[in-house]
């Protein structure tokens, strides 16, 4: 059996200080190499909740996630900092790209933190950008381009370290039909083409039903799940 | 961390908010500048001070002693009580003339202080106040009975001579050379006849053949310089030698030297800085208030830097958010917002440097007619390239503690509360 790339293992979180509420209760998710899952489910379901853990940005309150057979939970934050670095990419929905530094510069962050050279990280880049079809944004700043080519770009920026997991949270929820449409079409596309595993957190019924498996959430827990077709 | 990458992150964000973090820089650079301004402006006016009391004071003085004072009786009776069999306890009454007030043989102390290797010359002197008269004018005067050629040896005054000369005075007896001050006040010029009158009854003629000006006012103003044996003969002291004036080869080592003289000789000494202790220690008092005053600036600068980071900290929260997202460290979130401060006060201290050394070069370079330590007609600047280096050194101390509170701020951020915050 193959090492699953993000595994939650009864995972719970309870957020608020004061008044406290039970986001996620007791969820089981195991996602394989190369698999493409949709996470969907009403406003407060706990499906971004749920994302956030599994790609260690935050910390369970109880049960444990594993990333490509770690253990994140006895990580120190730059050990799970160096984690997120080398295994997972993240797509948000507001494509939070860095307002100072330009295309090119925001897809080599990553690569710079992984203490790839400079020049063969500004060339890592510029494939990366070409294969999404936009190398003539790589001078741009995020304030010179549209919606969709921001999203285009932090695309190019999550998948730029070759992760072995792309967390995605709403990506085309800010875009026009069109531009989602090109957004999904990339998804798919990186997915197949570089095997990395996708977990996507959407509202789209239609995009959802392209994955190999939709889980649908209510009250923090997973209440149904589907395979492609069914 | 990775150094390379977060340092090319501090520049760019800092360069893409440089109006703000000029504004920042800017409250350093005053700082700065008053530190380079403020100090030039006081070690200058204080070097120009021990510059010219060390001109024209001797570096030790050797006093007679004043009374070989006995015990307190307290003392003697003390050890009275201790002693076995009878004891002697003088109870007198101290009178004035009971003092020796001369030093005794005074040519054989010269040559002996002159063998010391710390002495470069020793002269022989007797001082006393005297009233000096001109036509119908008076003045009291400090008198400086000396030995001319000895004199100047000790304490090089035939260079500040104006009028007349040092030449003039050795080669004559009834010769008087006056401070500038003096000649002023008297209306008094070379070849005019004064008369010199102690309070102890002794009255002579003299003749003006010289007026010198030093520069400190209350010299130019009291000081006259009369033959030894004139001096003697106006205060009625025989061949008597007051004090001995000593220069030394380096000036700054006057206290221990002055001990040691003390030591051996038995007379009461005295180094120049002793002597001025009362400037000296005011010079001290105002370079602490100075110092106070600078740090008080430079203080407020740094507040400035911390104003504009913390803001810039909320601004970027967005961003700090996505750069831990990709996987860098709280760490380097810190050391990123520390290195823009630091760089921003760095700019600060350099921008505070030029600043400074302008207004240095500035008021150097103003007309200012000034008496009151010291004589001057130019503001007196010292520029010490330490100076620039301290304030670049301060404000990189400064920069470093105000951005402290905001890298804090910046690495505590968690991602996922701001970017549960934006996406909802």
């Amino acid at each position: 059996m193959t090492t699953p790339v993000v595994e939650a293992r009864a995972v719970g979180r309870v957020l608020g200080e004061e008044v406290k509420q039970e986001v996620l209760k007791d969820v089981d998710l195991s996602v394989a190499p190369g698999e493409f899952v949709a996470l969907t489910g009403h406003s407060g379901s706990g499906k971004s909740t749920l994302l956030y853990l599994l790609g260690i940005l935050d910390r369970p309150t109880k049960g444990s996630v594993w990333v490509d057979g770690v253990d994140a939970g006895p990580l120190d934050d730059d050990e799970r900092a160096a984690l997120r670095n080398n295994k997972l990419g993240f797509v948000f929905q507001f494509h939070f790209l860095l307002g100072e530094f330009s295309a090119e510069e925001n897809v080599m962050i990553p690569m710079l933190r992984r203490g790839v050279p400079r020049d063969e990280a500004s060339g890592r880049a510029k494939k990366t950008l070409e294969r999404l079809g936009i190398p003539e944004l790589a001078g741009r700043r995020p304030g010179q381009m549209s919606g969709g080519q921001q999203q285009r770009v932090s695309i190019a920026r999550a998948i730029a370290n070759e992760p072995k997991l792309l967390l995605a949270d709403e990506p085309t929820g800010n875009l026009d039909s069109v531009n989602a449409a090109v957004v999904m079409e990339l998804f798919e596309k990186m997915s197949d083409d570089l095997g990395m595993a996708m977990v996507m957190v959407t509202h789209d019924n239609s995009f959802a039903a392209r994955a190999a498996r939709r889980l649908v959430m209510r009250d923090g827990r997973i209440v149904e799940e589907h395979a492609r077709g069914t | 961390m990775a150094p390379r990458l977060v340092i090319f992150l501090a520049l760019r964000q800092l360069w893409d908010k440089k109006l703000l973090n000029l504004i920042a820089a800017l409250g350093v650079a005053l700082g700065v500048a008053a530190l380079i301004t403020m100090n030039s402006i006081m070690q200058g006016f204080q070097m120009k001070f021990k510059g010219e009391i060390l001109k024209i004071s001797p570096h030790v003085t050797v006093y007679a002693k004043e009374l070989d004072t006995s015990a307190s009786l307290g003392a003697q009776w003390a050890r009275a009580a201790g002693a076995k069999g009878p004891v002697l306890v003088t109870v007198a009454h101290e009178q004035p003339n009971d003092r020796t007030v001369s030093i005794k043989r005074p040519h054989e102390l010269v040559h002996a202080l002159e063998r010391m290797p710390e002495v470069e010359a020793a002269c022989r002197g007797i001082n006393g106040q005297a009233i000096l008269s001109f036509g119908t004018k008076n003045t009291g005067v400090d008198m400086r009975g000396v030995d001319p050629d000895e004199q100047n040896r000790c304490t090089p005054i035939a260079g500040y001579v104006e009028h007349g000369s040092w030449r003039a005075f050795a080669g004559a007896r009834d010769g008087v050379v006056l401070g500038s001050g003096i000649a002023e006040t008297l209306g008094a010029k070379v070849g005019d006849r004064v008369t010199l009158v102690a309070p102890a009854g002794g009255a002579v003629t003299l003749d003006v053949v010289g007026v010198f000006e030093v520069g400190i006012p209350a010299v130019d103003k009291a000081r006259v310089y009369v033959n030894l044996e004139k001096a003697q003969t106006v205060l009625q002291r025989g061949s008597q030698i007051g004090r001995i004036e000593v220069r030394l080869r380096d000036p700054e080592a006057s206290e221990p030297t002055a001990r040691r003289i003390e030591a051996v000789t038995g007379y009461d000494t005295e180094g120049w800085q002793e002597a001025n202790a009362n400037f000296l220690s005011l010079f001290a008092m105002q370079n602490m208030i100075v110092g106070i005053q600078i740090a008080s600036i430079l203080t407020v600068g740094g507040f400035g830097i911390l104003a504009i980071q913390i803001m810039l900290v909320m601004q970027r929260l967005k961003d700090i958010s996505i750069l831990r997202s990709v996987g860098l460290t709280r760490r380097d979130i810190l050391f990123g917002v520390l290195i823009q401060g630091c760089l921003t006060a760095i700019v600060g201290g350099l921008t505070g440097d030029l600043l400074g050394w302008r207004i240095v070069k500035f008021l150097g370079s103003l007309k200012v007619k000034s008496e009151g330590l010291v004589k001057s007609s130019t503001f007196v600047v010292y520029e010490d390239p330490r100076f620039f280096v301290y304030g670049v050194v301060f404000a990189l101390v400064v920069g470093a503690a105000a951005s402290l509170v905001p890298a804090f701020r910046a690495a505590r951020v968690e991602p996922v509360a701001v970017l549960r915050g934006q996406v909802g």
